[in-house]
C-alpha cells in the first residue's frame, strides 16, 4: 500500500513539474513532427543579442562565421541592420588535388548559393531580393564596391533584383537579372553597377530658370543627364569624391509643360541602367520639391510604412476589379485596381 | 562557366535596345502528342522580344474534351501571382507581376492535360496583355503569333511519364503581421508568401494557438486580434512537402489565459483528492483489521 502510494505521489509530483515547465517554456515549444519549423519574432536590433528575425547582433553571430556561410576564409561583421556583413569574406573557386596519372580529387563547394559584387555609392546600404523579397542587405565600401554572398538556397530559376539608398534617402532604380542556381555549386554574378539616384530642386521651374538636377552614384565618375521634351536634351556632370553630382539647366530650351529627367553613370567603359525617372513642370512660378514630406513620393506604398511590398500587393490584391476603392489603393487614378496599379507598384518595388 | 553565362546576360540586359517589338506569349512545343488517359505537360512561355516587362495576364483556353489535373508555377519568373493559374470552365486564366521587372524568355507556368479520345484539338491563348517596367504600367503590343498549339491525341504514340522529382522543403519565409486599415480599419492580418522551385506551392495553412490548421490565403484575417497567441503557416508543395514557420506571439498571454496553468491546477487538485482517498481507505483498512483481530 505504501509503494503503490508513493508511486501516485511521484506521478503526480512529475505531472506538476511537466505543467509547470510547459507553463514557462510554452513559447518554445512546437508540436510538429514532419515539417521544419522556423520561428519567427520581434526582435530589438542593437542589443548585443542575436534574436529571431536577426542575422546577426553586435558581435553575437549564433556560431555563424565565413566558413559556415560557404566562403573559405575571412572576418564575418554585423551591420546597423543586424544583416551578416559578408564583405570581408573570401570565396576560393575548387581546387584540383593530385592529377598526373593517379586519378585526381576535386574539393566541390558543399553549398549551393550565389554571390553578387558591383558600383553601387559609397558606404551605401544595398539591398538584394529574391523572387521580390527582401533576402540580404549589405554595405558598400568607400570606393562604392559591394559583395554579397546568398548560401544554402534552393537550386533553380531566381529572379534577383538590388538596389541601393543615397545619403538623402533616394533609391536607385532596381537591377534586375534571371539566375539559374546550380546545386553544390555558387554561381557568381559580377559587374552589377547600380543605376544613380536623381531628384530636382523644384516640382515647377519658371521657364528660364534653372532647374538643378542632383543625386549620388559612383565616385569621381561621368554622369549623363537625360531632360525628356519634345526634343530630348543632354547634360554631363562630374561626380566628387562621395559621388554626388549636381547640373543645373537651363529651362529656357523647354517648351511649358510637364518633363522627366533621368540620368545614368559611366565608369572605367563600363555604363549604369538609367535611373528612375524625376518629374518636374515648366510653368510661370518656382515651387520647391519638398522630399519625403508624405508616403505620397512613393507610388505604391499604399500604407505609407516607405516601402513598397508584400503588405502593399496584398491589399490591392484585395480591391483588384473591386468597385471603390480608397484613394491611395488606386494608384493610377482612374477608378479601378487594375494591372496597370500592380505595374507601377511593382515598378517602386522596395521588398 | 557559371559566372561567364551570368556576365553575358547582364551584358546583353545592359546594351539590348529598348526594340519596341510585340511581348510573344508561346507554347514550348508549336505541337503535342499525347496518349488517351495519360497526362501531357504543356509549358506556357514569354518572350519579352527585348523589353523590360514587370506585369502580365491573360487566359489559356482548354478544348472541352481536355481535363486540366493541375498546374505547376515552379521556376516562374512571376514572383507573386495577382490572380494564381487556376482553371475555371476550361479557362486558365492568370495575373501577376515580376517587381524590377523580366527581359528575356521564361516559363510562366505548367499545365497537365489529360485526353478522354482520340482526335486533334488545338489549345490556344487568349486576352493576353504585358506592361512595361516604366513606371506607368505602358500596356505592350502583344503578339498573337503562336498563341496556339496543336494537340493530336492518338491510342498508341508513346507516352512520357510525368513524375513529380521533388524532395525539397518550400523556401523559407517571414509572414508579417499588420492592420490593413484599406481592408478592414483596425484588423490585423497575417501576409506571407514563399516560393517552390522544385513544384511550387500548392497551398497554405494557418494554425492559431490551440486551434487546428486550416487552408488559408493571404492577406489572412486572424482570428485572434489579442495578438498574444503563436501563430503556424504551412506552406505545403505540389510533392507535399512542408515548411512550417512559427510567428511568436506580440504580446504576453494574461496568466489566467494559459493553457498549462489549468494543467498545474487539476493536477493539484486530483492529487490531493486521490491523496485523501488513499489516506482513507488506508484509515479504513485499518479499522477492518482491528475489527477482525
Amino acid at each position: 500500500m505504501k509503494k503503490h502510494d508513493l508511486m501516485v505521489n511521484l506521478f503526480f509530483l512529475l505531472t506538476i513539474v511537466l505543467a509547470i515547465v510547459f507553463f514557462i517554456f510554452s513559447k518554445e515549444i512546437v508540436f510538429s513532427s514532419d515539417s521544419v519549423v522556423t520561428t519567427v519574432q520581434i526582435s530589438v536590433c542593437g542589443n548585443g543579442v542575436k534574436e529571431g528575425g536577426e542575422d546577426c547582433d553586435t558581435n553575437d553571430f549564433g556560431g555563424v562565421s565565413c566558413t559556415s556561410l560557404g566562403y573559405t576564409s575571412g572576418t564575418l561583421t554585423c551591420d546597423a541592420a543586424c544583416d551578416y556583413v559578408t564583405s570581408a569574406c573570401i570565396y576560393t573557386a575548387p581546387v584540383i588535388i593530385g592529377g598526373g596519372g593517379g586519378g585526381s580529387t576535386v574539393l566541390l563547394p558543399t553549398v549551393t548559393g550565389v554571390s553578387f559584387s558591383g558600383k553601387a555609392y559609397p558606404s551605401s546600404e544595398v539591398t538584394v531580393l529574391k523572387d521580390g523579397q527582401i533576402i540580404s542587405m549589405t554595405m558598400a565600401g568607400p570606393d562604392a564596391n559591394f559583395l554579397v554572398s546568398l548560401s544554402n538556397i534552393s537550386a533553380g530559376n531566381y529572379i534577383f533584383a538590388l538596389y541601393t539608398e543615397d545619403s538623402q534617402g533616394l533609391r536607385s532604380s532596381l537591377f534586375t537579372f534571371q539566375v539559374y542556381v546550380t546545386f553544390g555549386a555558387i554561381s557568381t554574378v559580377s559587374g552589377i553597377f547600380l543605376s544613380p539616384t536623381i531628384t530636382a530642386d523644384k516640382v515647377e521651374v519658371k521657364k528660364g530658370d534653372n532647374l538643378a538636377i542632383f543625386g549620388q552614384t559612383t565616385p569621381n565618375s561621368q554622369v549623363s543627364i537625360l531632360v525628356n521634351s519634345s526634343q530630348d536634351f543632354f547634360a554631363s556632370a562630374s561626380t566628387d569624391e562621395s559621388g554626388a553630382y549636381l547640373y543645373n539647366f537651363d529651362t529656357s530650351v523647354l517648351e511649358e509643360g510637364d518633363h522627366s529627367t533621368k540620368s545614368k553613370v559611366t565608369l572605367n567603359s563600363a555604363t549604369s541602367n538609367y535611373s528612375t525617372a524625376v518629374g518636374f513642370l515648366v510653368g510661370d512660378k518656382n515651387v520647391s520639391r519638398q522630399p519625403g514630406a508624405d508616403c505620397g513620393n512613393l507610388r505604391g506604398d499604399i500604407n505609407c510604412d516607405g516601402k513598397v511590398n508584400l503588405v502593399d500587393f496584398s491589399i490591392a490584391a484585395y480591391w483588384y476589379r473591386r468597385t471603390n476603392p480608397p484613394i491611395r489603393v488606386d494608384i493610377n487614378g482612374d477608378g479601378q485596381v487594375s494591372l496597370v496599379d500592380f505595374s507601377i507598384m511593382a515598378y517602386n518595388w522596395t521588398g | 562557366m557559371i559566372k561567364g553565362a551570368v556576365k553575358i546576360l547582364l551584358l546583353l540586359g545592359l546594351i539590348w535596345p529598348l526594340s519596341g517589338q510585340a511581348a510573344l506569349f508561346y507554347f514550348e512545343d508549336k505541337q503535342n502528342s499525347a496518349v488517351v488517359g495519360q497526362d501531357t505537360s504543356i509549358t506556357l512561355k514569354i518572350d519579352t522580344q527585348g523589353q523590360l516587362i514587370n506585369a502580365i495576364e491573360g487566359d489559356v483556353l482548354l478544348p472541352s474534351d481536355l481535363q486540366l489535373v493541375d498546374i505547376f508555377d515552379n521556376g516562374s519568373i512571376i514572383s507573386f501571382w495577382v490572380e494564381k493559374p487556376e482553371n475555371k470552365n476550361n479557362i486558365v486564366h492568370f495575373s501577376g507581376i515580376t517587381p524590377g521587372g523580366f527581359m528575356g524568355q521564361g516559363i510562366l507556368f505548367k499545365i497537365l492535360v489529360k485526353a478522354g479520345s482520340s482526335g486533334s484539338r488545338q489549345i490556344t491563348l487568349g486576352n493576353l496583355s504585358a506592361y512595361l517596367s516604366d513606371g506607368q504600367g505602358t500596356n505592350v503590343i502583344v503578339s498573337s503569333q503562336s498563341a496556339q498549339m496543336d494537340f493530336i491525341i492518338s491510342e498508341e504514340a508513346p507516352a512520357i511519364e510525368i513524375k513529380i522529382n521533388d524532395n525539397e522543403r518550400p523556401e523559407d519565409f517571414t509572414p508579417i503581421i499588420s492592420r490593413l486599415d484599406q481592408i478592414e480599419p483596425g484588423i490585423y492580418f497575417l501576409i506571407f508568401a514563399t516560393q517552390d522551385k522544385g513544384s511550387g506551392i500548392d497551398y497554405y495553412e494557418v494554425r492559431e494557438g490551440w486551434y487546428n490548421y486550416q487552408l488559408a490565403l493571404s492577406p489572412y484575417r486572424l482570428k485572434n486580434q489579442e495578438l498574444n497567441q503563436d501563430i503556424f503557416v504551412k506552406a505545403v508543395d505540389k510533392a507535399g512537402n512542408e515548411r512550417v514557420v512559427k510567428v511568436l506571439a506580440l504580446y504576453d498571454k494574461a496568466w489566467y489565459e494559459n493553457f498549462w496553468f489549468y494543467v498545474i491546477m487539476i493536477s493539484v487538485v486530483i492529487s490531493l483528492f486521490l491523496g485523501k482517498k488513499i489516506k482513507l481507505l488506508r484509515h479504513h483498512g485499518r479499522s477492518t483489521n482491528k475489527n477482525k483481530s
